[in-house]
């Protein structure tokens, strides 16, 4: 499986502590995102940009998801970042350095994956954990993504979120028939 | 070598006359049926007798069908009596259940009673054995002629009653009854290719809506992922990093909220 760098999004060599390309480790993201990350919610609209039926439907279409792959763990969230920052940087940042919430396990952040949408400039990126990461490849997750843009050009926000899972949903199927059982692992 | 050519020439010619000699067809003008059911040429018995026998003969073979006709010859010319008879009946019979009685007076054997038309291909020929020998010995035990000829016809009609009764009525009823249940199978067998057919294509796409449900039903099961534990990267507790950005624009500023 190849890696990419989540700093110069270039593909990692052997040595996976750190980027052979621009030397980025983990912890650099700590001096580039200074300060404690936000608790990494369900759903974090950090621009206010759904209301409460929203998030509703939101929630439908993500437990809907879940009902059929119950070992992902979704996160949508909504950010207005200053420009020229890296959202594959800043997601990176998020569900490494976001501390468990209550009732999280670190199995399940490893199982999480995290939709990021920025308003600022406009793109969207996903960044699954160590348990979800093989079964789609960034390609995949880009094709993913490109499913939901004209709903959200539109501003039909919720939908391209309701597209994102369905869509996700049938790649990880695909998936799944490949490599996957009906019985809990 | 040509003696014994001519010798068998001599015997074939002997054996032609004699078969020529026996077949009454050849000899005798048959002509249209007589009106008498009674054919005396020669006036063996009297003319009262013979319009008697025939009277009754006639009204049988008009309210029944049944036709019995009365041949009196004075010779066969050694033709033998079963062949004259059949000849006769075929020239004036046509009734499909019919019989001749040959007369000869004199013989011993006479009269003969032949059934003809349809009777030997209905009847077995040991019942036709049977009530012919009944009929013939009933016949014999009378001295005259006349009573000799009356009594076969009689007989005889009474036979040919008999089976018309018991024989021809229980095959005709048998065969109606045969076609009835070959047509009440027939329908039975294409009711039953109807059904078939209709079910086949009922089954089609009952068995596509159970597939289609079953495979709706099993979509909707939990799926499993295998647990890949990828090794950890650049010191990352949950997430290595990746690279799957793509632009998707901007929501209008309308449909964004506070």
């Amino acid at each position: 499986m190849i890696f990419h760098c989540p700093g110069c999004s270039k593909v990692l060599a052997s040595n996976l502590s750190w980027c052979g390309s621009c030397g980025f480790t983990g912890a650099k993201t700590q001096e580039i995102f200074s300060g404690t990350p936000p608790p990494l919610l369900p759903i974090l609209d950090a621009v206010g940009l759904w209301n409460p039926q929203d998030l509703k439907t939101i929630e439908a279409a993500r437990d809907a998801v879940s009902l059929r792959l119950p070992q992902f763990q979704w996160r949508i969230c909504c950010v207005k970042l200053p420009p020229k920052t890296s959202l594959p940087l800043f997601g990176f940042w998020l569900l490494n350095a976001s501390p468990l919430l209550d009732d999280e396990t670190s199995e399940q952040r490893e199982w999480t994956v995290l939709l990021l949408l920025d308003m600022e400039s406009g793109q969207a990126a996903v960044i699954p954990g160590y348990l979800s990461e093989s079964w789609l490849s960034d390609e995949d997750w880009k094709r993913v993504i490109k499913h939901m843009a004209s709903h959200w050009q539109r501003g039909r926000t919720v939908e391209a979120i309701a597209e994102f899972f369905k869509q996700a949903q049938i790649f990880l199927a695909l998936a799944w028939r490949q490599n996957g059982s009906r019985k809990a692992i | 070598m040509v003696l014994r050519f001519i010798l068998l020439a001599i015997l074939i010619l002997s054996v032609g006359e004699i078969c020529l000699a026996q077949s009454p067809g050849k000899d005798f003008e048959y002509g249209p049926r007589p009106s008498l059911s009674v054919f005396d040429p020669s006036g063996v018995l009297a003319p009262e007798i013979v319009k008697e026998i025939s009277d009754s003969l006639v009204k049988t073979y008009q309210s029944e069908g049944i036709d019995v006709f009365v041949v009196i010859l004075i010779d066969l010319k050694g033709a033998p009596p079963e062949h004259v008879a059949r000849s006769f009946a075929r020239a004036w019979c046509e009734a499909p259940i019919q019989a001749i009685v040959l007369y000869v007076p004199g013989q011993p054997d006479s009269p003969w009673i032949v059934p003809a038309g349809r009777v030997p291909k209905v009847v077995s020929p040991a019942d036709i054995a049977l009530a012919v020998a009944t009929a013939h010995q009933n016949a014999a035990l009378e001295r005259e002629g006349a009573e000799k000829v009356r009594t076969a016809a009689t007989e005889t009609t009474a036979m040919l009653r008999h089976w018309v009764k018991d024989v021809f009525n229980r095959t005709e009823a048998e065969r109606a009854e045969r076609l009835k249940s070959e047509s009440q199978k027939n329908s039975r067998t294409k009711l039953m290719k109807v059904g078939l057919v209709v079910g086949v294509c009922l089954l089609i796409p009952l068995c596509g809506i159970i597939f289609s449900i079953a495979r709706k039903m099993e979509g909707r099961r939990p799926a499993f992922f295998p647990t890949h534990d990828n090794a950890r990267r650049l010191g990352a507790p949950y997430a290595g990093g990746n690279h799957a950005v793509a632009q998707i624009g901007r929501p209008p500023r309308s449909s964004r909220g506070a």
